[in-house]
């Protein structure tokens, strides 16, 4: 399944490659066109989605709460809002600004933990304190925007919507790097989490160190997030859909259920793309990812919401 | 950042890879500019233009490459060009790098100020094997009608745009139409496309408020000003919701002239 629509996805588009192609008067290969435009747009979406998914399934393993995703915690913002600062100061490396979004989502985390600490890690108190920092980042992001230039604020509004137009291996790379480590963190830790998700007391009496897990587990799932944020820009649902639809198939246990989950966000990413761009003749404009997947995820989470 | 130093200068920017000695496909990323290049008789060469892109016109039946701030990468190539132009104020910078990596020639041209028209439609002209002389001094003298006429001397503001309410600053072509026409600008910040609030604008007292937006969501438009009227009282309105007057294309010295025009009537009222 995975293989056909990676080859959909390859040869879709405004620009047919493979079997449809006609490369005449390009002046270049269709191998060359392949690996500039193609490729890349290709690695990104199964980055982003397996990530995306992966990092929400860890987000409602700590949560404890089926609502609990990257998004509503703020971290996402918190990483947005560090991209758009580094975007501020010009043409960064990559490894620059994948760092600038990965910090902007410690800050997020860190902030919404320690609120939610003196609290007494109040689920629910969690959950608001993501949503405040996210309405706080919208607004810095939105100051940004008021004071740069059009065009950067055009630039911004777009990467904001969500978009899988980097065609730089370099950025693709270091993100993957991070990510990939990252995932491997969660792999690890995922026997952790099922033992978690029972309470604190059941975790120490079998071994395991709940502030140790969460720490891991958390510092993972951010990193991930800044470092998908930052090439991908807002991406919604992904993180919230995918680990509901898994778990009603692959059952609770967090290994499985891990692996799973990023498989499938990276095909259902991959597929969103593909939309995006075979929509290209009928909007005259690439769509944002974000808004495909919002036009899926929500409907179905409305459903989940009533069906429970 | 080469790049982004360039994108400054007033000269178009060009990619690395030379376009062949006579054009046959070109792709627009500008609505300014398909209508230039349609003006100096280019227009059957025209193989794409963004959803913007409406005059001529037969230009609207052409294929679409996106719009001139989100052009597809991909659309642009399908079409196989062997140039692409564009402003500097519109396509970002990820578009002329995917350009240069795929080796398709590309001119970028900055489209603020007049003079930027000469400019543009010489390098087009050169581009494309034709001659431009009589377009640019058709151009040019029309804009010294505009010159030549008895000056103002009051202070104008040209609003473009209501949500926000954005103004001609310096550098821009509207600026030069206030300046033209013996006026001065009432915005004397520095920014080119600056948005104000309304207590802004009253405070700028302007004689006159030239407003070009093309709104067309069926509201009067008197009714946008009205909060701000009764402090305005010695104010002027022209309304001129016309969209040559915000484009740098061919159409525009005349549409000022006609603007001109209209103040002035304004004006004589009592």
């Amino acid at each position: 399944m995975k293989t056909i629509l990676l080859s959909a996805s390859l040869c879709s588009g405004a620009l047919m490659l493979g079997a449809f192609a006609s490369t005449q008067g390009f002046g270049m290969t269709e191998a060359e066109l392949f690996w500039i435009l193609r490729a890349p747009r290709l690695l990104l979406a199964l980055l982003a989605g397996m990530g995306l998914a992966a990092s929400g399934v860890a987000c409602q393993a700590l949560m404890l709460n089926p609502l609990a995703d990257p998004y509503v915690l703020g971290v996402s913002g918190g990483a947005a809002l560090g991209a758009v600062l580094a975007s501020v100061f010009g043409d960064l490396p990559a490894w620059a600004m994948i760092a600038f979004s990965i910090a902007g989502a410690f800050v997020a985390a860190t902030l919404v933990f320690v609120t939610g600490r003196k609290r007494g890690v109040s689920v629910t108190t969690l959950l608001l304190s993501g949503v405040v920092f996210n309405a706080f980042a919208t607004a810095v992001i939105t100051l940004i925007k008021t004071v740069v230039s059009a065009q950067k604020a055009q630039e911004i509004l777009f990467w904001l919507m969500g978009q899988m137009s980097v065609y730089d291996y370099t950025y693709i790379a270091c993100a993957g790097g991070v990510t990939l480590l990252a995932l491997a963190v969660l792999f690890i830790e995922a026997p952790r989490l099922d033992v978690l998700v029972q309470g604190d007391d059941v975790a120490q009496t079998l071994g395991v160190d709940p502030e140790r897990v969460r720490f891991r587990v958390y510092t993972a799932l951010t990193v991930i997030v800044g470092a998908v944020v930052a090439l991908t820009g807002l991406i919604g649902f992904i993180g919230l859909i995918v680990p509901h639809i898994m778990r009603l198939q692959m059952g609770p246990k967090h290994r499985p259920l891990l692996v799973a989950s990023a498989f499938v966000g990276g095909a259902m990413l991959l597929v969103a793309d593909a939309c995006c761009r075979l929509a290209f003749p009928v909007v005259s404009t690439e769509l944002p990812v974000g808004v495909i997947t919002a036009f899926v995820g929500a409907p179905y989470f409305m459903w989940a919401l009533r069906k429970a | 950042m080469l790049l982004v130093t360039l994108f400054v200068l007033s000269s178009p920017i060009q990619s690395t890879t030379k376009p062949p000695a006579a054009v046959r496909r070109l792709v627009s990323v500008s609505p300014t500019l398909t209508e230039i290049v349609c003006d100096i008789g280019a227009c059957d060469r025209l193989v794409g233009v963004t959803r913007f892109c409406d005059v001529p016109e037969h230009v609207k039946a052409l294929p679409k490459i996106g719009g001139f701030v989100d052009p597809s990468i991909e659309a642009t190539l399908a079409l196989k060009p062997d140039l692409v132009v564009l402003t500097t104020n519109g396509a970002n910078k990820s578009f002329t790098e995917m350009l240069d990596r795929t080796r398709v020639p590309w001119i970028a041209f900055r489209d603020d100020a007049l003079s930027d028209y000469e400019v543009i439609a010489t390098a087009l002209g050169e581009s494309l094997g034709l001659s431009v002389r009589d377009k640019v001094e058709a151009f040019q003298n029309d804009l010294a009608r505009l010159s030549v006429r008895l000056p103002l001397e009051q202070s104008i503001v040209v609003v473009y745009g209501h949500a926000p309410l954005v103004v001609a600053g310096p550098g821009t072509f509207g600026a030069e139409l206030i300046t033209r026409i013996g006026a001065t600008n009432a915005y004397t910040g520095e920014r080119k496309y600056p948005s104000l609030d309304f207590e802004t604008l009253v405070r700028a007292k302007p004689a006159v408020i030239v407003d070009v937006d093309m709104r067309g969501d069926g509201r009067s438009e008197p009714e946008y000003y009205a909060p701000v009227r009764s402090m305005m009282k010695s104010t002027r309105f022209v309304f001129s919701p016309d969209p040559a007057l915000l484009r740098l294309g061919p159409r525009l010295p005349r549409a000022m002239l006609a603007l001109r025009d209209k103040i002035e009537k304004e004006r004589a009222k009592p």
